[in-house]
This record gives structure tokens, sequence and C-alpha cells, in this order.
């Protein structure tokens, strides 16, 4: 019966399964097709980590710190320290051990050679005064000499103590430690090549209690990229693990063999899309992708389940085919919308790298929207009919149908309903303590335990005050930051940084231009003075640039047109505090210089701090809009679809559970949000939605043949609740493996992520969605009731509403 | 006697709890009204009964009424770089900005007036003599003199490419400039006339300059060079503090006992030519000492406080 109320679109896609199965030959071929086409393209697939993706590039602060690594170099440095068990470094066989390893990694590939600093490296030197003024540059430890009598370890110890360019910075307070920093060449570097001839190294002199930190992003890479052949373990144990599955789902030739045609389509066509894109697939960032090709499969399963049943009831394959297009197309197709709702929001996040995974995943969760929900059924309707027509899952169904029970009892689901809204309430308490960011040093790429993040914490203890925040000091004209006033104005900037106690110290161009001044003039402290003109401060710095004995040495402080410097700061650590202090401090300070005057402007900011900041900023710019748009999008979709703003609002309320435990699941795991949680959360929610929207769909459908609410929600429990059950284990099946073997932890900590908003998207879908509606019973579902079967067998509760 | 009051715990405990006041702060908002700041490049810090003042870069001038327990702070307006200072018997303070400037403070230390200098180059010292007369030297050989509180200015200067670094009334007539290239001029007349001295070396550069009386005076230089005179600048002794680092300040207390300070927290004290380091501050560089009754209080980069004798006695070379 035509429903007068429909619009045209309704109308259409009404219409639109039974117009797809009569076209289905032609579908079939294109299908096959487009396959064909996109199987060719997957040879030229690149597959590589772009870590400048992992940054929100557009982000003011990112855009300084990339132009202040090219300015000034920085952004490729190993950071090695030896720290010794037992007494001082002072010793001959510490410092051979120390000359040994600095040896070592001048010697591994791509290292500028001067620019390596170490106590026992060439350009490392005792400069001082003698007593008449003339200066008197030395190495510290020249491995000619041999070994060493007590006294000339004793004065190298005396030199250290008293050098700040050394103490503290090259060998640790404690005199245990002794740090060797090598800055690479630019361009592209063997980072594999690094990392084995630094591996080797550190199992080589890893001995007798020495340890060897290694830290850096050379060593960063080296170890992301030293994992990568983990992703071809992670899919072979993963094909194994839905091998698994499907026999032990279906134990059916069809069964096992469609869905793994369906997820095989599906992914020469997500492959193939990427390419034609001109993306490239991130192995960081490999657990999404994943995720779609188990939900194409999960589809699959749904189609190839819905089969069997339509087939076991009108024992013929072709019109159980077109019973199944016709029942499944329409949640199918919302559900995949809401995939890719979820994963198209991405692109509004702050990541380039999340942008392209954005695109390419949404395109290829609707790709399933014909290789799979259509194709499946019209590749089933040509197939043979199998004799054998069992529906099997006695066990589970038995289990789903009493829980259909239990939820669809009025005063259980009251309960059930308060239930759900003080789970959401605690959730909310644990969730407001979320951080944003992370708090530990080194990478949150890679697991705290992991050895890099040791070597980071080990190398920030014995050195503190190793994590920069990098800023720009800008003038229009060349040679302007040689301007004293300019200096000055930079001077006050610093001292105004230097206020806040977590502070640690300053490198920047004034101290230098003081420094060298009362250098040049007998160490006198009197004269460390900025000089009085331009000129004279040119000076200055042609006197410390011709006496250093390796070039560029001006490079960490002023680039060579002199219209720009780099201040670096340095801090005990990057966390959320010290970051937004720092900032804060720093934001107050630019607008103090600004009011100076003085031609010179303070641009934030780089190094890790500018690039934590930047970071943090976007993630939460990212979190409060991306979540909110997944709400309004999914949930608009679902009012429109069902032509019901109560709709909407139970979607809203399905999904506040899984969205408020998703954050106090972030708090209570320790992790914060970062760029690699925002998404997840909103692909989890895409994803883990369509639950809820299959069971809301299968209570309408049951109403049509059942007049009494509680049957038709015990029934919907019993019979979508395998397709939740089943979709959910597809789904963890397809991202598990990630757990167990990826070394990664951006890898393992997004799948346990996904897997638990998918596990609460399932639960709230069987559990507390059929209770609301059994609580509240809302006219947008009890409207399906066929007329003549209630006035048949009258509910007395909907009668009564 | 260098600590008369520190040899109880509670004399310690004094000390470094005005050292804490000093240094420890809590926060930026704290970090800013505390008096001493890290920022700070302390070049002096003078001492007369319980008044102390110290003077540094960005026109800072610190300043306490109880012997160092607790301290106020003025910021000279413009942030002239400060490199000496000195008490004068009526009261006033004198402070030098390197690039020729002058500064009274009243005694409330809080207002503050400037006093033009008719130098044409950089100064480097002044001293305020007993009769309140205002000395200063500096770069080209510079020493002038004032003795109505800066309006006029005698000029005693060389006019030689030659720094004068150091100047001192021991008293009112006895007066000591040293300098460059180890020049030492003396006067005998308060300053009329100005006679050469014993050389310090030919090419001894004397960072800092104490003397305890006409006769007995003590200059340190680099590598830890400490030279002795016992006749008013006409023969020196040589003799080398237990470090390598430069040395850039001097006090003498009436013992003859001296307290040295340099770069990276290089601090001794000699008593009866025993070398003796000295704890309490950070590795920066020192260059002022004011001798309280708590004992030494040092000036340098980011520090202003108390320092004691280390437990570790230094052998003198």
């Amino acid at each position: 019966m035509k429903d007068p109320q429909m619009t045209i679109l309704h109308r259409f896609l009404h219409a639109l399964p039974e117009l797809l199965f009569t076209l289905r030959k032609p579908i079939m071929a294109l299908v096959v097709l487009v396959t064909l086409g996109f199987a060719t393209q997957i040879p030229a697939l690149r597959i590589y980590t772009d870590f400048e993706g992992l940054l929100p590039q557009q982000n003011s602060f990112i855009k300084v710190h990339n132009e202040i690594r090219g300015l000034f170099g920085g952004a490729n440095v190993l950071t090695v320290a030896v720290e010794v068990p037992d007494g001082t470094i002072f010793t001959n066989d510490n410092l051979a051990l120390i000359d040994r390893v600095t040896r070592a990694i001048d010697g591994l590939p791509g290292v500028n050679h001067n620019l390596v600093s170490s106590l026992t490296h060439r350009t490392t030197r005792f400069i001082s005064l003698t007593e008449e003024g003339s200066v008197r540059s030395e190495v510290y430890y020249n491995a000619a000499l041999g070994a060493l009598d007590a006294d000339y370890l004793a004065a190298m110890q005396a030199k250290t103590l008293i050098d700040p360019r050394v103490y503290g910075i090259l060998v640790s307070p404690d005199l245990k430690a002794a740090l060797i920093k090598a800055q690479f060449v630019d361009g592209t570097l063997d980072y594999l090549g690094i990392f084995k001839g630094l591996s080797e190294l550190r199992d080589r002199e890893t001995t007798g209690g020495v340890k060897v930190y290694a830290t850096g992003q050379p060593a960063l890479i080296g170890w992301v990229y030293s994992y990568l052949p983990q992703s071809l373990q992670v899919f072979a144990y993963t094909a194994a693990i839905i091998l698994v599955l499907l026999i032990l789902y279906f134990r059916r030739f069809y069964g096992v063999v469609l869905p793994l045609l369906g997820i095989t389509i599906s992914t020469i066509w997500g492959l193939g899309g990427i390419v034609l894109l001109g993306y490239h697939l991130d192995p960081l960032m490999l657990v999404i992708p994943f995720l779609i090709a188990a939900r194409a499969m999960s589809h699959s399963i749904q189609i190839v389940e819905r089969w069997y049943q339509e087939l076991a009831r009108l024992r013929d394959g072709e019109k159980a085919a077109r019973a199944t297009l016709n029942e499944m197309f329409h949640p199918g197709a919302l559900g995949i919308v809401c995939d890719a709702i979820g994963l198209i929001l991405l692109v509004t996040g702050s990541v380039r790298l999340n942008f392209e995974l954005g695109v390419f995943t949404a395109l290829w969760a609707l790709g399933c929207m014909l290789n799979v929900l259509v194709f499946v059924p019209l590749l089933l309707s040509i197939l043979p009919t199998p004799r054998s027509t069992t529906v099997r899952h006695g066990v589970l169904r038995a289990g789903l149908t009493r829980v259909g029970h239990v939820v669809a009892d009025r005063r259980a689901a009251t309960l059930l309903s308060m239930a759900a809204a003080c789970l959401v309430g605690g959730a909310l308490f644990i969730a407001k303590d979320v951080t944003i960011g992370e708090s530990e040093p080194g990478s949150p790429l890679l697991y705290r335990d992991h050895d890099y993040n040791l070597s980071s914490k080990a190398v920030n203890e014995l050195f503190p005050g190793s994590e920069e925040l990098l800023v720009l000091a800008r003038v229009e004209e060349k040679g302007g930051i040689k301007d004293p006033e300019v200096l000055k104005a930079i001077e006050a900037f610093n001292n105004h940084m230097t206020n806040d106690p977590a502070l640690g110290g300053v490198r920047a161009i004034p101290d230098l231009v003081r420094q060298v001044n009362k250098l040049i003039h007998n160490g006198d402290q009197r004269w460390e003075q900025i000089p009085g003109d331009s000129l004279l401060v040119g000076g200055v710095l042609f006197a410390y640039m011709a006496s250093s004995p390796i070039p560029g040495i001006l490079n960490d402080f002023v680039n060579p047109d002199a219209d720009k410097a780099n201040l670096a700061f340095f801090y005990k650590d990057h966390k959320g505090d010290t970051v937004d202090r720092a900032v804060a401090t720093a934001r107050v300070g630019a607008d103090m210089v600004a009011a100076m005057g003085k031609g010179v402007s303070i641009e934030l900011a780089g190094g890790v701090l500018g690039v934590a900041a930047a970071v943090n900023h976007d993630v939460a710019i990212d979190n409060m809009y991306v979540i909110p748009m997944v709400f309004a999008l999914i949930c608009g979709l679902v009012a429109i679809t069902y032509r019901s703003v109560n709709a909407g609002l139970m979607m809203a309320a399905a999904m506040a559970l899984p969205t408020t435990f998703s954050y106090a699941y972030l708090v209570v795991a320790d992790i914060g949000l970062n760029i690699n949680t925002v998404p997840l959360i909103s692909v989890g929610l895409g994803i883990g939605i369509d639950y809820a929207i299959y069971i809301i769909d299968r209570i309408r459908d049951e109403l049509h043949e059942h007049s009494d609410v509680r049957t038709a929600i015990g029934k919907a429990v019993a019979t979508t609740g395998m397709a939740v059950t089943c979709t959910f284990t597809t789904l963890v099946g397809g991202i598990v493996a990630w757990v167990f073997v990826s070394d990664l932890r951006f890898q393992a900590d997004a799948a346990k992520f996904l897997i638990f908003v998918i596990a609460v998207c399932a639960v709230t879908a069987m559990v507390f969605i059929p209770a609301w509606i059994a609580a509240f019973r809302p006219r947008f579902i009890v409207r399906e009731m066929d007329a003549d079967l209630a006035a048949a067998t009258p509910d007395r509760e909907v009668a009564a509403r | 006697m260098l600590f008369p009051k520190l040899a109880g715990a509670g004399g310690r405990l004094r000390a470094c709890t005005a050292a804490v006041c000093v240094l420890i702060v809590a926060g930026p908002s704290a970090a800013e009204q505390a008096a001493v700041r890290r920022y700070d490049r302390f070049q002096s810090v003078i001492g007369d009964h319980n008044r102390l003042v110290a003077v540094g870069a960005f026109g800072a001038v610190v300043w306490s009424a109880d012997n160092g327990a607790t301290w106020s702070r003025t910021d000279l307006p413009n942030a002239p770089d400060l490199v000496s200072a000195a008490l004068c018997d009526d009261g006033t303070v004198l402070a030098l900005a390197f690039g020729g400037g002058l500064w009274r403070g009243g005694k409330d230390r809080g207002s503050w007036e400037a006093i033009a200098t008719p130098a044409k180059d950089v100064l480097l010292d002044l001293t305020c003599d007993t009769n309140n007369r205002i000395w200063v030297v500096g770069a080209h050989g510079a020493l002038l003199g004032s003795a109505d509180r800066g309006r006029t200015w005698t000029d005693k200067s060389l006019d030689e490419d030659l720094q004068f670094l150091n100047i001192q009334f021991p008293t009112a007539l006895d007066g000591v400039v040293t300098g460059e290239f180890g020049r030492v001029m003396v006067t005998r007349d308060g300053g009329e006339t100005w006679t050469e001295a014993g050389s310090l070396g030919p090419d001894f550069y004397p960072q800092g300059m104490h003397f305890r009386d006409s006769l007995h005076g003590t200059v340190v230089g680099l590598g830890g060079a400490v030279l002795d005179t016992a006749d008013g600048g006409q023969t020196w002794v040589r003799s080398q503090a237990p470090t390598e680092a430069p040395l850039y300040g001097v006090r003498t207390d009436g013992s003859g006992n001296i307290v040295v300070v340099g770069a990276a927290g290089s601090a001794f004290v000699r008593t009866n030519g025993t070398w003796q380091g000295l704890a309490g501050a950070p590795r920066a560089d020192l260059r002022g000492i004011a001798l309280t009754p708590r004992g030494p209080l040092v000036a340098g980069t980011g520090f202003l406080g108390p320092m004691t004798p280390s437990a570790a006695p230094h052998g003198a070379k």
C-alpha cells in the first residue's frame, strides 16, 4: 500500500532494492570491472610513515616550528647518553668508552661531522683566557695521548665543572653520564641504517653495568621503521582469526567464501582508491583500514546469514536473495552512511594524516554499499541453492532470546534505563579528569616502557632541562637583529620568560653577544654588555664566528641575513602544566615586546613544547567540534530516516553511553586526548552506532508481525542480537591482532580503544536501547504496529498511552 | 673574623633563610614580585653597618636594611647596565652605569636621580671617599672626581688607550686606581695628584681590587691569579687561588683574610694563607662581595646571598 505522505525520495529509496535486483547483471558486471580496474592500481600503492603528517601543519605554531627547523636546523638530532655504574666518567676506561661511542656515532650514515658534540669530540673545547688575556682553546680529550694520569683526569674534571658549555650539557651534574649529540644532514636519511648502527653500538657497549641510552628523532623513526614488518604478521594473524571465525560461525561453504569475497573486493576498492586519490597508506594508521575491511566482512556475514534465514523460509535461492536485499538494504545502507560519517569527520581534524585517512576510509566504507551490500545478495541470487538450509547458533540464540525477554519487561526496562543514566553520570564523573596531550617524556607512538621512552626519560633525568620551547624573533630589515635596541627587546622577552621557575635556561643571541663581548674584553664581567651600535654587535659576532673551529657556529642563534633569531628556552618536561604556563608566559612576553615598538616581533613556537602546545590546542579544538558533529549528523540522519525527532533523540541517548565511556576509558587507561584518540572516538561511534540502528529497525519490523511491543522487542533482540554479536566479533577479530602483535603503542592503543568502544555500543544496542523502547514506547516505533493486529490483540500499555 | 655568626647552626639557618627568601619563588607572579630575579646580573654589592646595596644589569638596584635578611628592589628607568655601586658617608648610594651615567639614591633607596658625567666612553668603577667626593674611572684612562655631588667634575684622566678598572680610597687622602696592562696609580693627597706605582705585570688585567688600608690590598685576575701588596701598591706578591677559573671580585677584612669570587660559582676564602672553598652559590659568575656580620654575601648572575665555608679545604697551589 502506498503511503501518500511519502516523498519522492522516500519512494525512490523504498523501491531501490527492487530496482537494483532487476538490474543485477549489469550491476554485477560493473562491480567486477571496477574491481579489476582498482586491482590494477594496487601495485602503485605507497606505504610509508609521514611524520610531518602527524602534526597539525596549519597551526601557526607548527608553521613557526617548521620555519625554525628550516632556518636553524635541529630536526634530526640523535641524542645518546652513556652512564657509568661506578664513580665518575673521569677515568681512562670510561673516557675511552665515551670516545668509542662518539666515534661510532660520528660514523653513522648522514651525520654532519661538524655538528657532533661530546666531551671527547674535537669540536668540544675548553676555552679560557690566560692571565694576560689571550684566548686558549684546547680539546678536552685526545685519544692519542694514551692513558692519562690522575692529575690530568682531575684537571679535566675541574675544567668541566667551570665550563657552562659542558657541565650539565655534555656531562651530567653528577658526573656519571656523558651526552653525545649528532645532527644529521637534511634530506632523505637512511633511518634503518642509522638504527642498525646505533643498535650494534649499544649492544657492543652495554656491558658491565654501563648504560647507553638513545633518543631523538632519528632513533624514533628507526624504531618505528623496525616494527613495520610486524604489519605483515598482523595481517597473517588477522586472516587466520577471520577464517576461524567464519568457519565457527557458519560451517557452510557460502558462509565462509562469500564474506571472504566481500572483504577482498572491498579491500581492492579501498587500496585502489588510495592510489587514485594520490594518497599513501600509513603503517601507523593501519588499524582503521583493518576495521573498515572487517566491517565489510561483517556486512557480508549478515547478508549471508539473512539469506540462509530467508532460504529456510522460501526454499528458493533467488527469492531468498531478493528478500535479503529488500530487508537488508535500508538498515545496511544507513549503517554504512553512519560509518562514513564517523570516518569523513576526520577531515575536519587538524592533522593531515587524519584528513587523508578520513577521505579514503569514508569512500572505502561507502563502496561497501555497492560491492558488499548489493553485490553479495545479487551474487547469491545466481549461485546454486545449497541443499542444507539449517540455521545453527541455537545456544547463542537461546541466550539472546532470554536477554530480549528481560529487557522487554517494562519494569526491568525502567530499571535498566535508570542504570544507564547512572552509568552515563558515573562515566562523566570519571571523564572530567581526561587530560589533553602527553605527559611523559619520549613519544606516544611507543609504549611507556619501551626502550626509546625509557631512554628519553633517563636522558631527561640525567640532563635536566632538555625539553625545548623555540621562539622566532623576526625583524623586517636584513641585519636588523644586530640592532642593540632589538637585542634588548629580545632580552626583555627572555627575562620575562625567566620569571617562570620551571624554565631551566635560555639560549639566545643577546646572551651570546654579551658573553663574547666579555670574552674579547679580557673576560671582564663589566663588559658583559650589548654594544652600543649594530656595527659593534656585528663585530662581536664575527669575532665569535672567526674563532670557532667549526663552520656555522652562529646557526643555532641567527640566520645568515640576521633578520630572524632563534630563541631556545629549556624546560625539564613537557607536561601539560609546563607547556601551558610556558606558552602563556611567552604570549604575554610577545605582546610586551610588540608594545616596545622596537621593530621586532616574537613568533610562537617550535621545539618539543611548541609542538606539544600546537597539538594539544588542536586536539582540544577537534574534540570540541568533531564529537558533537558526529552526534549531530548521525542523530539528524536517523531523525530524517525515521521522520521522527524522537528517533534522533533516542540515537543521541544511545551514543551518550559509549561516548562518555570512551572518555572514562581514556582516564582509566591513562591515555591523554591526542591526535590519535579523538579520531578514534569518532570512528568508534560511527561504526558502533550501527548496532543501535539494526535493533531499532528490527523492532519496527517485528511490530508489523507482532502487536505486542514486548514480543517484538524480545524477537528483535534474539534475531538482530545475532547480527550484532556477529558484527562485533568480526570487528574485534579484524583488529585484535594489533593488540597482541604490534610493538607500536599507537597501533595497539587504537585497536584496544576501538574494541572497547564497539563493545560498549554493542551492549548499548542489545540491552539499553530495547529497554528504553520498552520503557518509553516512543511513537516512531509503536506507530509501525499493524492496526489490524493491534485491534485484534490490544496492547494495554500502548492503549494507555 | 669573616664568619662571626655562622659558627652555630642557628646562624647558618638564619643565613640560609635569607637566601631562600631571596631565591626560591613560587611562580611567575611571585617571581616578578621577588627582589632578586633569576635574570639579574649583579656586578657589585656594597655594605656598611646593616645596609647592603647590590646593582646590576637592567637597572636593578636591590637593597637591604637588615644585613640581607630581607631585600627590596628598584628598577631604574631605561634599564641602565649598572656595573658598580658606592655608599657615601652622608647616607646616599651611588650607582654607575656602563654607558657613563651616574645615579644617586637617597637614604630611603626608593628615589633615584641621574647625575651627568663628562665621560666620553664607558665607565667601569666608582667610589665615594670619606669626604663624600665621587670618583669614577673607565676607558681611555678616564679618572674623574667631583667634590660637589656631581655638579662639577675634576678631570684627572690620562687620555691613553688604557682602561682604568678599579678605584678605591682606603683613607681620605690615599687612593688607588688599577687598570689594564698592570697599571697602578696612587694618590696621597686626596686625589689632587696621581702617580704611578708598581706594575702588576705588563699584561695583567686586574678584574677586582680591594684595600683594607692605605698599605694592604689585593687584586685578582684571570686564571685564579691573586696579587697582594703590603706597601700601598709599590710591590706586589703573586699567589694562586685553588682554581683555574677567572676571579672577578675580592674583599679583605681587617685581619688580612680575603674572600675571592669568580666564574662558575668559584668562591674561596684565604685565612692565614690557607685557602678554603665557599659553598652556597650556584655555578654562576660571581663578582660582588660584601662582608657582613653574618659572613660574606656574594652577588653574581642570578644570585645574591650568603656563602659559607665548604667542608673540604683546598690546599694553596
